[in-house]
Parts: structure tokens; C-alpha cells; sequence
């Protein structure tokens, strides 16, 4: 499948923007670290960026972005609705979050004077989270329900969207304390570690699968006739490469992918935990740690879901 | 709605014969000369006389050679829309500007709500939907949905362009929900074909198998007679073998074919 940018920096910007707000929502629910509103804040604000940025992104990869809020309507049955729906839904509690936090940076601003929704903040804390993760799996589900595509028609396909973006929000969330002068416990940097060794067992499993996956089909059933009659292509339907070549049937050397996939085990898994786990043993190089992990694990992210789509191959290649 | 509809009262769709079609591109031209002049948005070109020519079309022919491991053959399979009984190109659509019709089973795009996300040309197994980069949307076979119901036109033109313009008559149109439809029998009687059956899109179009060639046997015979009538066992060897009038005619084949005239 053609690698596009627009939706590569979709999938990974607004997959760390929901997978910070998840944990800041989820933080807010248990009430582990509520340091400050004006951290939280600055969190709500890093992670909206991201989630704006993303979605932003992806309707540059629409023909006719001015009519995107149709996409809203078909939630019933279409993944990539229900992916719109919740990803404007997020906003509300998120939004009410900020207000939340805003309010008890200046009291006297009195955003909401009714009632103290101070006490409401675990619900909304709480509703952000699952609407954030809702959202992820549903951009999961768009690729893992389409069986024209057997290398995304998988079953950890969705698990590894949600926790590449979970890890990708963990990171930033970490590195964002430290940048508030904050230490972070040693547990939650394990923690850290583990999700992001876990995604990289999952990454390996998955690419394994990419290479034994088969279309199911061959090009004799493609035209009909009896699976194993042989079919040589003879006359070409077209002289220049048409839509259906240049979107689905993009291809990557081998030699390649198996060096990008080198590479992205490297800067998106290997190198951040390092990263962390070097945080644990010299803590005062937390900081700088940390915001090594958080390049290099964009740096990968980037590459991983370049792959993702590059070594994708569609059936309809079966045609050509 | 993207929602398919539990059942369609007609089941419309194409027969295509493999056996007759001579894969002259006559259905390529004629689909996209109909669904570029007529009320429809036009499929759209790029660059359509230079080197790198591109555009939308919604049928193509490709030329395959099928091997069955007894005789090889020269295949000739026009592709387009199969209006899939279960087209998930319609499901997956986030604005419902896809659709499958109830009164016919025809599969459309609404070109004011599509959006040109170009997923349900990922979800399409048959390479039926092309996107328009100019109008940005996506485009896909009608059925010939204006011509078929046109009352302008006499009745034996409600039909779509591509089969009209067969010369071979290659493409016949049809209800296959109705029993007694020349599709329905013609493909009964032939073994029509389903494309990728296992992926269970339930296509409705159906192609008729190239019927079966002369047996070996015959052909063998055919051959024995040509050889024993004029003494052809391959050009190489004709100076040798040939005599009388044959062996005039390869010498002045030879002579004719050898010089630069």
C-alpha cells in the first residue's frame, strides 16, 4: 500500500496525543499525580496539540476535506466513522478538563460558577481516557478489518496501534515531568520498559506474520478460473501505471524493509528503553534521557508505520 | 446509508463470455466515453498525449495466458464492478456517499457526499474503484444507471455502453435474481465463473468459461493430415522433404524472405 504522510504523521501524532491523554485522564481517575494544575494543563494542552495536528493531517489526505463532518454519520457500520466520532468526542471531557484546571490556576475566573466540578474531575478524567483509547482502536480496527489486505487482517493489529500509542504517550508524559523538575519513580520507569520491550515482542511477531501472510487467492481465482491453472500475464490492461498500481500496489525491496525494520526496532523500542533505563541508574541524567527516548521513539514510530503501510500487500495486485 | 440492504429486489448485473471476448478495448472506450459526456461528473485525464498518460476508467481489459496443464490459451478479462452482494467497499464508507441500491442491487458513489478517503478502494478485492484526483472523488461503474432507465432512449439502448459496444457480444446484461433472465440461463447452462469466491463478497456479475478446446486426439489428427497432404514438418527441414509445385513455392518463399525488398 502507498505510504502516505499525511496519514504516517495522522497515525503516530494523534496516536501520542491520545495516548497522553489516557494517562492524564487515568491519573486524574486514581489521583496518583496530581501535582500541580498548571502541569496538568501544559499536559492537556501538549497532548491536544498532538491529537489537533494529527487529525488535521489526516483530512489532507482527503479529496474534499471541506466535507470531513460527513464522515461523522456512518458509525454503524464504518471503523473510519466511528474513529471520527470518537475522536471529536474526546475533546468535550478533555476540554472540561482544562477548564477544570484553569479555574484552579486563577479561582477567580469562576468558568463554572453552578457547581463544583472539581469533584467531577475523576469522571471526566475517566471518560477522556476511554474515549482517547475508543478512538486509537477504532484507527486499529479501519486496517484490521479489511480482508483485502491479509497483512493488516490480523489480530494484533489493533492491540499494537493501541499500545504503540499508550507507550508513545507514556514517554511524553515522562519526559514532561521530568522537564518540571519532577523525579521519576522507578516503578513507572520500569514500567516504561516493559510496554515499550512488550511492543517490541508484539512489532516481531507481526513482521513475522507479514512475511509468512498469504492472499488466500491466486490469479487464476482472481479471474475465475480453477485455483492452481496457471495465469501469465500476456497483454497489460494499461501502458502507464493506473490509481489501483500507484495506491495498492506499492512495494518495497526486501533488502529494505528488512534494514528499516532493523532500524525501527532500534529507535522506536531498544534505544528509548535504554534511554529509561539509563534514567534509573544515573538520575541525573533524567532529563536528557528522556528526551533521547522521546526523539528516537518518533524517529521510529515514523519509520515502523511507514512499514506498516509500505509492506502491505493488497490482492488486487493479483490483477497485474 | 452504508447499512446493505437484507435482500434486493433485482439482482442487476454482467455475463461476460471469456470464450468470445477478443479483447479489443472497445467496452474501455465506450464506458469512458459515456461516463464522460452525459450528465455524470466526467472521469477525469491527466497528461492524455504526452509521455506519461493517466486517468479514471472503470472497466479494463487485461490479456492473461491460462495454462490448465493440458493446453495453454490466450484469455482475454474485461475487469469493472462485480455489484458484490456484500460489497464492503459500501460498508466501510465513513459519509454513506456509498451505497447499495434495494430496487436493484446497483452499487453507486454520490459524488456531492464522498469525501475521497479512498478506503473503500482499499476494500474493494476487484480494483473497481478509482480515485479522481481532479474532482476528488471516488469513481466506480454504474451499471449505466442514466442509460439503463432512460426513457429518452429506444429500448433496445437501455442498456450499459460497454455492452452495447461489444462486437462480439461478449457482454449481455441481465436480472440474475430472476431464473428466467438470459443471464441467469446462459450462466447455468455454462458454469459462469464468481471471482475470488472464498473472500465472500458475493459477487453479482459472472463470467462464462472459455468453452473446451479440440481434444489432443483431434488435434493430433489435424496435424498428421497437413503433414501427409504437404509434407510440413517444420520450416527448417522444407528444402529437404518438399516436392512439385510445394517445393517451388518454399524455394520462392525463401528466396523473397532472404532478400531485403
Amino acid at each position: 500500500m502507498n505510504p502516505a504522510y499525511s496519514v504516517i504523521l495522522f497515525t503516530v501524532l494523534s496516536g501520542a496525543g491520545y495516548g497522553l491523554l489516557a494517562i492524564l485522564g487515568f491519573s486524574a481517575v486514581v489521583g496518583l499525580v496530581m501535582i500541580s494544575p498548571a502541569i496538568n494543563l501544559t499536559m492537556l494542552v501538549v497532548a491536544l496539540v498532538l491529537i489537533t495536528a494529527g487529525l488535521v493531517s489526516s483530512t489532507s489526505h482527503l479529496g474534499r476535506p471541506e466535507r470531513a463532518w460527513r464522515a461523522l454519520s456512518q458509525w454503524r457500520t464504518s471503523w473510519l466513522s466511528r474513529e471520527g466520532v470518537f475522536a471529536v468526542i474526546t475533546y468535550v471531557p478533555a476540554v472540561l478538563l482544562g477548564i477544570v484546571w484553569i479555574t484552579e490556576i486563577s479561582p477567580n475566573l469562576r468558568l463554572f460558577t453552578l457547581f463544583n466540578v472539581s469533584s467531577y474531575l475523576w469522571v471526566l478524567g475517566g471518560a477522556g481516557s476511554i474515549l482517547s483509547i475508543a478512538t486509537v482502536i477504532c484507527t486499529g480496527q479501519i486496517y484490521a478489518t479489511l480482508r483485502t489486505i491479509p497483512a493488516w487482517y490480523y489480530l494484533l493489529t489493533t492491540p499494537i496501534y493501541l499500545l504503540l500509542s499508550v507507550v508513545s504517550g507514556f514517554v511524553i508524559w515522562m519526559f514532561l515531568m521530568s522537564l518540571f523538575g519532577y523525579k521519576t519513580e522507578p516503578t513507572v520507569i520500569l514500567m516504561g520498559v516493559f510496554l515499550l520491550e512488550l511492543a517490541l515482542i508484539l512489532k516481531w511477531v507481526y513482521w513475522r506474520y507479514v512475511d509468512r501472510s498469504d492472499f488466500g487467492v491466486t490469479k487464476a481465482d482472481a479471474i475465475g478460473f480453477a485455483s492452481l491453472t496457471k495465469v501469465q500475464n500476456l497483454e497489460p490492461a494499461h501502458q502507464t501505471k493506473n490509481y489501483l498500481m500507484r495506491e495498492m500496489g506499492y512495494q518495497v525491496a526486501r533488502s529494505h524493509s528488512v534494514r528499516l525494520r532493523r532500524f525501527a526496532s532500534w529507535t522506536c523500542f531498544i534505544i528509548p528503553g535504554l534511554c529509561l533505563l539509563l534514567m534509573l541508574l544515573a538520575p541525573s541524567y533524567q532529563l536528557i534521557g528522556n528526551m533521547t527516548a522521546v526523539v528516537s521513539l518518533f524517529v521510529g514510530l515514523l519509520t515502523e508505520r511507514w512499514l506498516f503501510f509500505a509492506e502491505a500487500k493488497h490482492v488486487v495486485t493479483r490483477y497485474y | 446509508m452504508t447499512n446493505l440492504p437484507s435482500h434486493t429486489e433485482k439482482k442487476l448485473g454482467l455475463l461476460i463470455d471469456l470464450d468470445i471476448c477478443v479483447g479489443c478495448h472497445g467496452c474501455v472506450t465506450s464506458c469512458k466515453e459515456w461516463n464522460s459526456t452525459d450528465d455524470m461528473l466526467p472521469l477525469s485525464d491527466f497528461d492524455s498525449y504526452g509521455d506519461n498518460p493517466d486517468g479514471v476508467f472503470l472497466n479494463r481489459v487485461h490479456g492473461y495466458e491460462i495454462d490448465d496443464g493440458i493446453s495453454s490459451q490466450t484469455v482475454h478479462f474485461p475487469r469493472s464492478c462485480l455489484h458484490c452482494e456484500t460489497p464492503e467497499c459500501v460498508t466501510v464508507c465513513p459519509t454513506g456517499a456509498s451505497y447499495k441500491r434495494q430496487e436493484d442491487g446497483i452499487v453507486l458513489v454520490n459524488p456531492d457526499s464522498c469525501i475521497g478517503c479512498k478506503l473503500c478502494s482499499w476494500a474493494c478485492p476487484y480494483g473497481a474503484r478509482e480515485y479522481d484526483h481532479k474532482q476528488g472523488i471516488m469513481k466506480k461503474c454504474t451499471l449505466c444507471v442514466d442509460r439503463i432507465y432512460n426513457e429518452e432512449l429506444a429500448q433496445e439502448e437501455r442498456k450499459p455502453a460497454c455492452v452495447l459496444a461489444c462486437p462480439t457480444s461478449a457482454r449481455l446484461f441481465g436480472d440474475f435474481a430472476d431464473p428466467e433472465s438470459e443471464v441467469s440461463i446462459l450462466s447455468e447452462k455454462r458454469g459462469g465463473m464468481t471471482l475470488m469466491e472464498s473472500l465472500d463478497y458475493k459477487p453479482v456479475n459472472r463470467y462464462l468459461p472459455p468453452r473446451e478446446k479440440q481434444s489432443e486426439k483431434t488435434e493430433n489428427a489435424i496435424n498428421t493430415f497437413f503433414a501427409s497432404e504437404n509434407g510440413y514438418v517444420g520450416r527448417n527441414q522444407t528444402q529437404a522433404n518438399n516436392a512439385g509445385l510445394d517445393s517451388f513455392f518454399t524455394w520462392l518463399d525463401d528466396k523473397l524472405s532472404s532478400k531485403n525488398i
